[in-house]
Order: C-alpha cells, then structure tokens, then sequence
C-alpha cells in the first residue's frame, strides 16, 4: 500500500517536472521569437512593436525562477563539493539531508513571501501590454513551491533517475 | 559589524562550504536577514522578480542555445577543419588547432565550459592519436577555453555589465587584446611542448582539402561576422545579436546543411535552459542581495577601508587579482562576480580605475579561475571529455595558467590593453 503509494507520488513529481521542462523550453522559443521580431520589425518596417520586450522579459523570468526550481530537481547548481567529497559516506548522505531539509524551508519561504508579494501587488496590469501583473509576480511563489515540492522528494526518494547526468556547465 | 553585515558575509560563506548550491544560498542569507530585521517577507519575492527582468541578461539563455545550435549541427567539427587545414603541419600544429579552433567558437558562444566542449571532444582525442600526451590534450582544450568570456560575445561581460551599469558593446571590446595575448601564448606553449617531447608532425593540407574545409566551414565562418559585425556595425544590441545566432544556426542547421533534426530542437534547448538557469539564477537572486549589501554600507564601508590603509592604486589592484584568485579556488567564478560586484565597483570607484578597464580585469580573473585548478567549469569539462583525473590535467596545464597570469598582469598595469580598442580612446 505504502510502496504503491510512493510510486503514484514519484510518478506525479516526474509528471510535474516533465511539464516543468516543457515550459521551460517553451519560454526560451518564445522569447527567441521575441527578440528576432522586434529586429525584423525594425529593420524591415522601420518600427519596433512595444509589446516584445515586455513579452520576451516575462518569458526570462520564467525560464530563469522556473529554471532555478528544476535545477533543484535534477540537481545540477552548481556548489562547493568540496568539503562534502571529504565526508565518510555515512555522513555525506546526513549532509545531503540537512541541505535537503534547508533547500525545503527555503522553497517554502520564497512561496509564502511570494503569496505576499502577489497579494500586495494585484489588480495593477503591465505596462506595455496590460498582463495583468499576477502573470508575473506569480512566478517567484510557483518557483518557491517547486523547490519544496522537489527537495521534499529527493529526500524521500533521492536523485530522480530522469536527472541529467552530464555536468551543467 | 551588525548582525545582518555577519548574515550577508559569514552567513554566505557558511552556507556555501556547507555545500548549498551558490544561488541556494544567496536566496537563504537574503531571507535570514528579512527574518531576522523583520523586514516585509514579499521582499524577498520583488527582488526575485526585479533580478530576472533585466533586458540584458536575456544574452545569456540566446548565447547559450546559439552554441548548442551550433555544436549540435555539426558547426564546431568544421571550424576545427578549417583551423586543422591552417596549422596541422607545424611543430605542436595539432595542439594550435585547438587553439585557432577555440578562437573561433569563442567569436560566437560567449561561454568558456561551451568552447572547451566544443573544441576538446574532437581535438582531446585526436591529439592523443597523433602522439600528445593526453593530460596536455586536455589541459590545452580547457585553457583554450578561456577565451570564450575574453573574445565577444562573452556572458560573463553580459553580466559584469548589467552588475556595473557599463555597456556591454565596450566592455566586449576590453576583452579582445588580452584574449589575443592568451591565445599567442598558448601558441607558445603547444610548440614548445611539441619540440621538447619530440611529438611528430602532422601532414600539410593540399590545396584541394585546404578549399573544400573553406568551403564546408563556410556558414560557420559566417557567423561570428554576423555577431561582431552586427554589434559593431550598429545593426542590433548584443541581446538582439544573440537572438540572431540561435536564428542563423537553426536556419543553417536545419534548412541549409540540414546536419540538425527538428527532433533535436527540444533536447537541445533544454541544455541551453539547464546550463542559462545556473548562471542566470545566481545573478537573479543576487539582486536582492545587492540592495541589502548597500543598505548596510558594506561595500562602501569596505572601499573607505581599503583606501585608509592601502595608499597606492597598483597594490590594491594586485590585492584584488591575488584575492580573486584564491576566491576563485573555492568558489564558483561567476558567483564571485556576482558577489563581490558591488565591492568591486565600490573599490573601483575609490582607487579611480576605469570601469571598463576594471571589467577587463575582472573577467580575466573570471576565465582565469574558470581553468586553474582546484575547481573550474572548463576544468570539469576537460576532466568529463577525457576521463582524466583532476591532478594529471593541473600538472599539465601550469604552463597555460602561467601564461594567462602574465596576461592578467599586462591588463591590469597596462591600461591600454583594455581601453586601446574603445572608440574615441
């Protein structure tokens, strides 16, 4: 009962991280078509549209916090090993855990001081194209919340084996 | 020193060692401080949200996928061919090819662990075919590498100027004479080891092959033209210009030399995403550490220190290169840069250095610490290609290191060698 229920939640998290990516990706493309629109629209129609910047920037965000989340995930920041690498095998899995536990607290900080931030700020609307702001200020809350979710699953499952194994760098 | 002064310092510090990821701790500090002052939390969210809307930074995620567009598509194997064609036939010419080869890709991908990627996965084992000592295979394509952030384009000008508010068009230019001088030494170096360890001499290129690798490295040629010349010319910003090589690389890729598949558009993208959120993650949290670093005057009070008790400009510069790199031994280099910014700028500012010349500077520092051991990204790559350990490749690349040192010290007593290319200069 336990282990099937452990399999649905690792499945769901994957699922999570898989959308995670897809949008990541989606972000880069879209923000690509930005900046190579507005060079087109400059040079060939001799104006430049007021809403690809706007656009291209909310698509930044959201590949760099959601980025940041997935990086959390996978694994791949990058950090000082070194003084890990030195610890016993025993003690290296206690390190993991404490920055587990501290990657967790943080990601469900970042979501609460996010809620704050979107509750503070709603009702106002972008400057160029009028989103409404929550499109944006959204994202630091749905980042802190991944990083909980993920770091909460790493420690109960370990590195996921969807991970990358190649360096980030 | 205040609470909040010991939080963003030592607090950093310790967070880092203990093994969190640097934008990880960068986020933590930032909200013990908010905890502990009793500072509005939705703070913390703000300045997440202000560190990622900088137009500029957007360079980053596009100049990463234009180097991946470009490896994936088969470009750098042809830039190695061409500069193969060029230099192969002379003493330690194998060894120049990678250099040449890296030069090149650095015209286009602004990243130093992409160059040596790029360039040490075909060249770390051909070398070793033809006779090169692997661990100098691989301890040339990491320092080859280093040219990626010194020749524009180069991400690590892209955010040394959002930090310092200086363009980035002039800033890229900075790094150009000290990313020669580099590259000429290295030169250097891959002859002399030739000659001492008596490496045979590869084979001149005929004229027939000498054409054809022109002719096949044709579009990859093109492209650092269309970077550079675009910047340069006036035709579009450097963020636009590394939209225009993912554009250009894609085209060529998948219409013209048709080498990449449109299967391949997601994979790849989703490296160049993995590999711009842990540079741009770190500069995006730091915001929020810049505000409160200012807030608690460090960095000025740390400046107005300095200048009491170092009276001449020359030590306090040899000070900051020494500093950083013992920094960066430890520690990621674009982290550093990212940190101690605002310190630097501070510094910079009260000794009087030109702070395009200070970028120059620091971003040698930056490539520098991104191959000296113990820790470095090119490092990391070269190890991973060539499946060597950490110690054969630092026992084979001291000479390199010692090569950008004297690179370094040129750049940071010679002025010129920074400012010389700047317009009206």
């Amino acid at each position: 009962m336990l282990s099937a229920a452990r399999r649905l939640a690792g499945r769901l998290v994957e699922l999570v991280a898989m959308l995670l990516r897809a949008s990541i990706v989606m972000a880069i493309a879209i923000l690509l078509a930005c900046v190579a629109y507005q060079v087109l629209m400059r040079y060939v129609f001799s104006k430049s549209p007021p809403w690809s910047e706007e656009l291209a920037l909310l698509m930044f965000s959201w590949a760099t916090l959601g980025g940041m989340a997935l990086g959390v995930y996978e694994g791949f920041h990058v950090r000082v090993d070194l003084l890990i690498d030195w610890l016993s095998a025993d003690m290296k899995g206690w390190a993991e855990r404490i920055i587990g536990v501290v990657t967790a607290a943080f990601g469900a900080y970042l979501a609460w001081s996010g809620w704050r931030f979107v509750d503070v700020t709603s009702g106002s609307v972008s400057a160029a194209i009028g989103y409404p702001i929550e499109y944006l200020h959204s994202l630091p809350p749905v980042c802190g919340a991944l990083m909980f979710v993920f770091a909460i699953w790493r420690l109960i499952a370990g590195p996921p084996a969807s991970a990358t194994t190649e360096s980030a760098t | 020193m205040t609470v909040n002064a010991l939080l963003l310092t030592a607090g950093f510090a310790a967070c880092a060692l203990l093994g969190l990821p640097f934008a990880l701790s960068i986020g933590i500090v930032v909200a013990l401080v908010l905890i502990v002052s009793d500072i509005e939390p939705a703070f913390l969210a703000q300045q997440f949200v202000a560190g990622s809307q900088q137009y500029s930074l957007i360079a980053i995620p596009l100049f990463m996928l234009a180097g991946e567009l470009m490896s994936a598509g088969g470009m750098s194997q042809r830039l190695v061919n061409v500069a193969s064609v060029l230099v192969r036939h002379r003493t330690g010419g194998l060894a120049m090819v990678a250099v040449l080869a890296a030069l090149i890709f650095s015209s286009i991908s602004g990243s130093a662990p992409a160059t040596t990627a790029a360039i040490g996965a075909i060249l770390i084992p051909a070398m070793a075919n033809a006779g090169y000592d692997k661990a100098f295979a691989a301890s040339i394509a990491v320092s080859a590498g280093v040219l990626g952030p010194l020749i524009p384009p180069s991400i690590a000008f892209v955010i040394w100027g959002t930090i310092a508010e200086q363009s980035v068009g002039r800033l890229f230019l900075s790094g150009i004479v000290p990313g020669l001088c580099i590259a000429f030494g290295l030169l250097i170096v891959c002859y002399v080891h030739a000659k001492r360890n008596g490496v045979p001499k590869q084979e001149k290129a005929s004229w027939t092959e000498t054409g054809n690798a022109f002719l096949e490295g044709k579009w990859a040629l093109l492209s650092p033209v269309i970077v550079l010349g675009g910047i340069y010319g006036g035709v579009f910003t450097p963020t636009e210009a590394a939209g225009i090589s993912c554009v250009y690389a894609a085209i060529i890729g998948l219409l013209v030399e048709r080498r990449l598949k449109l299967r391949e558009l997601f994979p790849v993208t989703l490296r160049a995403a993995r590999t711009s959120a842990v540079v741009t993650a770190i500069v995006a949290v730091s915001t929020g550490y810049g505000v409160l670093i200012a807030q608690e005057h460090i960095a000025t009070d740390l400046a107005a220190w300095l200048a009491s008790h170092v009276h001449e400009k020359w030590i306090m510069l040899a000070g900051l290169n020494i500093a950083f790199f013992l920094l960066a031994a430890v520690m990621d280099e674009l982290a550093i840069l990212v940190i101690l910014g605002p310190m630097l700028i501070a510094i910079g500012t009260k000794f009087g250095v030109d702070p395009i010349h200070l970028g120059a500077i620091i971003v040698t520092n930056v490539a520098i610490g991104m191959a000296a051991p113990p820790i470095g990204y090119c490092l990391f790559v070269g190890m991973a290609i060539s499946g060597l350990s950490l110690g054969r490749i630092a026992r084979a690349i001291w000479p390199q290191i010692l090569v950008m040192l004297v690179v370094l010290f040129l750049t940071t007593y010679i002025p010129q060698f920074a400012l010389i290319l700047q317009p009206g200069k």
